[in-house]
Order: structure tokens, then C-alpha cells, then sequence
């Protein structure tokens, strides 16, 4: 016991160091700050909901809301979190060598997991324990069961995440990559589909006539939860002086948690399993350029690497397509847009782009995302700025998809004619150039090279966001200009003739720059 | 006598540390030699690696390989040295033969070339099997057999190895010191450093101790006092020179 006590302290050290460590501490604090508003109009919904529950004597199902949102959260978050401290946790391997049994080792892995979800559930099942106990006077043994509930609300849902994440590791065999990219993709998906949620329920009017049916359909729909997810009704029930419901809900929980423990503990030694193989086709040997082996090179390691291809994925292809729809989704456009307006569409067009060349951080990570290889390209015997060109050239041929995703989008839903699209593409194409150029020397300057787990030079890595602000600072003038410019009358073509120029004398600047500086820049990096 | 290697005044300072790690150290390497590098742990061993390979940019001082000086033409220089790391960080994600391949191709070896070179060392050296395994699932001595293959794989004029036989099977470890005599027999230097005294005096044609940064002993084994008939002398030149059993 004492082992285990000493190793799960030790993992949620580690947890919360890793944040500090990274230096992103700052992270936490802005979500939190960001929370504010969503938290507030959270606890009015429900208390909203409350009052006109409460008036059908019905106050309990704004518990089973509570509960129900709360373990779809600990769901969702639960397996990101899983995913996270199993598949790509480094540290598996030396817990396994304590003297502990595995499902200690399984339990010192989750704790960490755990306290995140109860901190996360603090913020959606707590408001809606707090509205109840507030709204309806609750005697004693509802604070007193209280507790005990939320301590079992995110075992159930952890369960299920678990042996999700053990079934798709079994049924994908060694191929624990693919694993990652498909779940990466699937929560991507889901935040789009949440997405396209709330904006059918914004469109929806909360008038009368309409809540009306609604508010009389919820029983039907409680009678469904009931009957295919019980444990929501069980936990409301058991808070409201049904002892017998809250045993069913406590037990059934901790019954989950410890067959989950179990079976991951059985499981341990396929998780800590060697890399797939690649089999060779044919001969082994096989001639490239020298340019083309650079490029290679970029390609083999974003690609196969998950958190690499799944953030940039994320940047370049999802941010555009959701926020060109949302944005036009909003404002359907009637017929063509009159001129002054195309070139507002078109500057936005580019500003999409840019925003999503930027997010994506092709650039702003191409020296990270070597790693402790990096070694590898000062032996070389091959220029710095021949791999800053290939590194370069890779980013921007990932940034060129997201500007035919923007402009294609744009272009499509707001009816743009031809002759604003392509000089609106090509202005686009040399702002992402210079997005490149301006994420590759934030990389050239401070990489992250010492890096353990691949999404500390991803997703982890600060260059993304200091890229972001210097592109914001580079790029703006040059669309304020634009904008302003139109406002002004100034001819279309004079404009975009304008920006090709201010975007083509920055990417040439920028290639100046880097051509320059890289061989310098390179020779000074010391940490890998 | 040709020097494959020539370093002057070499010196390297970390940022932060007060001691510097290597102070003007100045050691030449002939063609045909291989050259032993020894010291206790943190003495100064892998940064002067790196600096003579051009991994780690020196504070001051003169690096020339094969002739080339490595500050004024990096790019010629590097072209012909081959170096391994102690701890071989290699592209996780590529195979074995991608790693090679794409080796091949940065240093222009022609295919024919590669299968011969490559595929006799890969045989030799027991990796021919694993070659199409991502690296990431290799283990320590796959990966430092792997970046051994790499780095010979262009026929470097200069080689360079930290510390190479940790993490070897025997049988492995066998074929590289077969391996380091063919090459210097053909007129290539090898310069490696390690911990074994007894591989030192058996393999190298002369060694050099380095201390806290400076060089405080250069010389054939023989020189330094070791003969085959007194074995270990070497272990006890090295102990009396790097401050004694009981430091
Ligand atoms: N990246 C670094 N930053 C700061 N100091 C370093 C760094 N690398 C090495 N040092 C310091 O430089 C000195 C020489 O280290 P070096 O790695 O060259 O020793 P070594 O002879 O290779 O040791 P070992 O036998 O343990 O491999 C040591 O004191 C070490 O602490
Ligand atoms: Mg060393």
C-alpha cells in the first residue's frame, strides 16, 4: 500500500508539474477566465429550468440533467484524458518496474484522470446539485448523499471509456497509432457535430408555442433515459430520499470501476507493446534527390507522428470548414453579393487562410517536431537553409489545402465570380508563404528539441501561439490597408494588386531572412 | 604523416557552468590510426565529440577533417566524417531502411553502393531482419547498430564513436572493433572514446586521457606503460593520473 500511495502521488506530481514545467500554466487560468460567462449562463438555464419543473412537481430532473450532462462530459473528457495517460504516457513502463501489482499500477496511472474529471464535473453536474439543493430546500440526507454521488458520478463513464480504448487497442492489434488519429478524429467530429447543435438550437425560438411541446415531451424523453440509461434517474432518485436507488447507483458504479481496473491491469503488457513493423516491398534500397529525401523526411515524421498530423489536421482543414459555415451558415447570402462586400468576403477569405496556416503550426513547430534527432541535421552535410527549404516547402504545401478549403468555402457560399476568387487565392497563397515564414523562425530561434512525448513540440509547444501573434502583427496592416482602401472606392483590382504586392515583398523579405539567418540559427541550437 | 583530424585550442564553455567542459585541447589523428579517448564520467569526452563532428559549435579553436576545416566549409567537412552518438536519438517513426535511404540520399550514395555497403553491414552486424521495422520498436543495440550502419554508410574518411560498444552483444562488439581495423587499415581514422581500458589497449594505436577538460595524457598504450605483459598498467596510469582509487 505504501508503494502505491508513493507511485500515485508521484503520477499526479507529475500531472500537475507537467503543466507548470511547460510553462503554460497560463493555459488553466485563461479557460478558467473563459469559463466565466459559459458557467453563469449554465446555472441560469438550469435554474430556469428549475422553476418550471418545479411548477409540474418535477424538480428531480434537473438532477437527472445534471447527472446526465455531467457523465456524458466525464465521457468525452474521461477517454481524452485515458488516451492521454496510457497511449501516451512514457511512464508505463517504470511504474511496471515497482513493486506493485498491476492493478495498483493501473490505479496509480488513473488517479490523475480522475481528479480531472472531478474537477471538470465540479463545473457541470455542480450547478445543477447546487440549483436543487437551493431550489427545493433539501433536508440533510440530500447533502449527505450528495457527496457520495459525486464521487461516483465519473466511474461509470470512465469504465465504459476504458474498455472502449482497450477494445479498439485489441481489435486494432499492434496498430495503437491508428488508434489515436481515429479517436483524435472522432472528438474533432464530435465538436463539430455539438457545433452544428447549438447552432440549430440558437435558430430555434424559445417562444411559447415552441417550448410548449418540448416541455411536455420531456417526460416521454426521461421515460427513454430511464430505460436505456438508468443511472442518471438512479442517482436523481437516490438524492431525493430513495435509498434503495442510491445503493443501485453507488453500487453498480463501484462495480464498474474495479472490473475496469481489472481488465486494464490484464492489459497492461499490450499497451506497453513494441511499434508496428512496416514491411519492406521488394529491394530495400531505394534512390531519392537530395531535396526530395529533405522532404521525405518532413513528411515521414508529421505524418506518422498522431498528435502531429491530428493538430495541424485540426488547423488546416476543420477550423476553415467550420468557420466559413458558421459564419455564412448565419447570414445566407441571396442572389450575388453586391462588390463592395466581395472584397470583404474575399479579404475574409484570406484572413481564414491565414488563421488557419497559423493555428496548424506547420511552421512554427518544423525544427521542434525533430526532437532529440535533431542531431541528425547538423551532421548532415546539407545547408541549413536547404532544410529550412524543405521544412518551408512542406508547411506551405499544407497551408495551400487550407487556402483551397477558404476560399473554395467562401468563394462557393457567398457566390463569388471568378474575378475575385483567383486573385483572392493567390493573395491568400502568399500570406500563408509568409505565415511559414514567420512560424519557421520563431522555430529557428527557440525550438523545443528536449522534448519526451510528441505533443510537447505540437500542441504543447508556445511557438504556435508566438507565431501567431508576430503573423497578426505582419499580416494585418495589410488587410486593415485592404479594407480600408474599399471603404475608401478604390478600385478592386488596385486593391488585391496591392495586397500581392505587400504579401509577395514580405514572403521575398522572409526567404531573404531565412536564407540568411538559418546557418547561424542552426549552428547556435544546443539543447536536443 | 596525413592527419585526418587536427584540432587546435579547442575550448567549450556551457552556458551557466562555471568550470568550461573542454579547455584548449589539442590532438591530431593520422590516417590508418585508431585513436582511444578516455576519462572519467563528465570529464569532457562527448562534448569534444560533437565539436570535432560538428554537432556542437566550439567557443574557440580549430576543428579540420580530412583536410577541411569545419567553421569555414561545414558542409565539405561533414561530407567526410561519419559519426555515432552515445545514445542514438534516431527518427522514431521511419524503419530502419527508410533511415538508411534517406541517409544515402543526403550523402549521395548511389543505390548500387548502398546495397552493398548497407546490406554487408546490416548482415555482419545481425540487422538485415529489422530493417523494415519502424525505430521506435528497436531496442538500445538495434538503434546503435542502425546509426553505426548510417554513418559508414557513405565511407567516411573520419569516424567517429562515443562510447560504441555500450549496449553491444558481444558478437556485435566483435564485429565492430573487425570492423574499425579494416577501416583503418584502408587509410580511414577512427576516433572513439569508451570506459573499457582493456578495448583501449587492445584496439587502439594510441590513446589520449582527458580530465575536467584538459588533455593530461596522449600516447601509444605502450608509451603510456601498458604491454601486453603488463596488462591493466593502463587502468592503473589511468587511476593515478585522474586522481586515484579514492577521490
Ligand atoms: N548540454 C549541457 N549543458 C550544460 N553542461 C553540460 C552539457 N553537456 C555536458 N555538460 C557538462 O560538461 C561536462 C562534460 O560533459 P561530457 O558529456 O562531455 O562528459 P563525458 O566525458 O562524455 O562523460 P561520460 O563519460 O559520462 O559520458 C560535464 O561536466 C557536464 O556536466
Ligand atoms: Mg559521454
Amino acid at each position: 500500500m505504501r508503494a502505491l500511495r508513493a507511485a500515485a502521488c508521484l503520477m499526479l506530481r507529475l500531472d500537475l508539474l507537467g503543466i507548470f514545467r511547460s510553462r503554460r500554466w497560463w493555459v488553466p487560468l485563461v479557460i478558467a477566465v473563459g469559463l466565466v460567462p459559459l458557467e453563469l449562463g449554465w446555472y441560469g438555464l438550469l435554474r430556469a429550468l428549475y422553476v418550471l419543473f418545479a411548477a409540474r412537481n418535477d424538480g428531480r430532473m434537473v438532477l437527472v440533467l445534471g447527472v446526465t450532462a455531467g457523465m456524458l462530459t466525464a465521457l468525452l473528457f474521461g477517454s481524452a484524458y485515458l488516451l492521454s495517460a496510457i497511449f501516451y504516457g512514457r511512464d508505463l513502463a517504470f511504474l511496471l518496474a515497482l513493486p506493485l501489482r498491476r492493478w495498483q499500477v493501473v490505479l496509480a496511472k488513473l488517479l490523475p484522470v480522475v481528479m480531472n474529471e472531478y474537477l471538470t464535473l465540479l463545473f457541470v453536474a455542480g450547478p445543477a446539485f447546487a440549483v436543487y439543493g437551493a431550489g427545493a430546500v433539501a433536508g440533510p440526507a440530500y447533502w449527505a448523499a450528495l457527496p457520495l454521488v459525486f464521487v461516483a458520478l465519473p466511474l461509470v463513464p470512465l469504465a465504459v471509456a476504458t474498455m472502449v480504448i482497450l477494445a479498439l487497442d485489441r481489435l486494432a492489434g499492434v496498430h495503437r497509432e491508428s488508434v489515436r488519429t481515429l479517436s483524435g478524429l472522432g472528438v474533432a467530429t464530435l465538436v463539430l457535430a455539438i457545433q452544428a447543435m447549438v447552432r440549430q438550437t440558437q435558430e430555434l425560438r424559445l417562444d411559447a408555442p415552441a417550448v410548449a411541446p418540448l416541455l411536455a415531451g420531456y417526460r416521454a424523453w426521461a421515460a427513454a433515459l430511464d430505460r436505456w440509461f438508468p443511472f442518471p434517474g438512479w442517482a436523481a432518485r437516490g438524492l431525493t430520499g430513495h435509498p434503495g436507488y442510491l445503493l443501485a447507483f453507488l453500487g453498480t458504479s463501484g462495480i464498474a470501476a474495479v472490473a475496469a481496473v481489472v481488465l486494464a491491469g490484464r492489459s497492461l503488457e499490450t499497451l506497453t507493446a513494441a511499434h508496428r513493423s512496416r514491411t519492406v516491398g521488394g529491394d530495400v534500397w531505394r534512390e531519392r534527390g537530395r531535396l526530395r529525401a529533405m522532404a521525405f523526411r518532413e513528411a515521414a515524421i508529421h505524418l506518422r507522428t498522431p498528435v502531429f498530423l491530428t493538430s495541424s489536421l485540426l488547423g488546416t482543414v476543420l477550423l476553415p470548414a467550420v468557420l466559413a459555415f458558421s459564419i455564412l451558415r448565419g447570414h445566407p447570402v441571396e442572389g450575388a453579393v453586391p462588390q463592395r462586400l466581395q472584397i470583404l468576403a474575399g479579404l475574409g477569405a484570406v484572413g481564414l487562410s491565414v488563421l488557419a496556416a497559423a493555428s496548424a503550426g506547420l511552421g512554427a513547430t518544423a525544427l521542434s517536431r525533430e526532437g532529440r534527432s535533431f542531431w541528425l541535421s547538423r551532421l548532415l552535410p546539407v545547408p541549413a537553409r536547404e532544410q529550412c527549404l524543405a521544412k518551408l516547402g512542406y508547411a506551405w504545401s499544407w497551408s495551400l489545402v487550407g487556402v483551397g478549403l477558404a476560399v473554395g468555402a467562401v468563394s462557393l457560399l457567398a457566390r463569388l465570380p471568378w474575378g475575385v476568387v483567383l486573385p483572392c487565392a493567390g493573395t491568400a497563397a502568399l500570406a500563408v508563404l509568409v505565415v511559414a515564414q514567420i512560424g519557421l523562425l520563431v522555430d529557428l530561434y527557440r525550438p523545443r528539441l528536449d522534448w519526451e512525448e510528441p505533443r510537447q513540440a505540437a500542441k504543447g509547444n508556445p511557438n504556435v501561439l508566438l507565431a501567431m501573434l508576430a503573423t497578426a502583427a505582419v499580416l494585418f496592416p495589410g488587410g486593415l490597408g485592404g479594407a480600408l482602401a474599399d471603404l475608401a472606392g478604390l478600385a478592386p483590382w488596385k486593391i488585391w494588386i496591392g495586397l500581392g504586392l505587400y504579401m509577395g515583398l514580405l514572403s521575398v523579405g522572409g526567404w531573404l531572412l531565412l536564407r540568411g539567418l538559418a546557418e547561424g540559427a542552426y549552428r547556435r541550437i544546443e539543447r536536443f | 604523416m596525413e592527419f585526418l583530424i587536427e584540432a587546435a585550442g579547442l575550448a567549450k564553455n556551457y552556458p551557466g557552468r562555471a568550470q568550461p567542459a573542454v579547455a584548449d585541447l589539442n590532438l591530431r589523428v593520422a590516417a590508418g590510426e585508431i585513436f582511444g579517448f578516455l576519462g572519467p564520467n563528465g570529464a569532457g569526452k562527448t562534448t569534444t565529440i560533437r565539436m570535432l563532428a560538428g554537432i556542437l559549435r566550439p567557443d574557440g579553436g580549430r576543428v579540420r577533417v580530412a583536410g577541411v576545416d569545419l567553421s569555414r566549409d561545414p558542409v565539405a567537412a561533414k561530407a567526410r566524417l561519419g559519426y555515432v552518438p552515445d545514445e542514438p536519438a534516431l527518427y522514431e517513426r521511419l524503419t530502419g531502411a527508410e533511415h538508411l535511404n534517406f541517409l544515402g540520399d543526403v550523402y549521395g550514395v548511389d543505390r548500387a553502393t548502398r546495397a552493398r555497403r548497407g546490406g554487408e553491414l546490416a548482415r555482419r552486424l545481425e540487422l538485415a531482419d529489422s530493417l523494415g521495422m519502424a525505430i521506435g520498436g528497436y531496442s538500445r543495440g538495434m538503434r546503435q547498430k542502425l546509426a553505426i550502419i548510417g554513418a559508414l554508410l557513405h565511407d567516411p574518411a573520419v569516424l567517429f564513436l562515443d562510447e560504441p560498444l555500450v549496449g553491444l552483444d558481444p558478437k556485435a562488439a566483435r564485429h565492430l572493433k573487425d570492423l574499425l581495423r579494416e577501416l583503418t587499415a584502408a587509410g580511414r581514422a577512427v576516433f572513439f572514446s569508451t570506459h573499457g581500458l582493456e578495448v583501449a589497449q587492445g584496439l587502439c594505436d594510441r590513446v589520449a586521457i582527458i580530465d575536467a577538460g584538459r588533455l593530461i595524457a596522449e600516447g601509444t598504450p605502450e608509451e603510456l606503460g601498458a604491454t601486453p605483459e603488463r596488462a591493466g598498467s593502463l587502468e592503473e596510469l589511468f587511476l593515478r593520473l585522474t586522481g586515484g582509487q579514492d577521490r
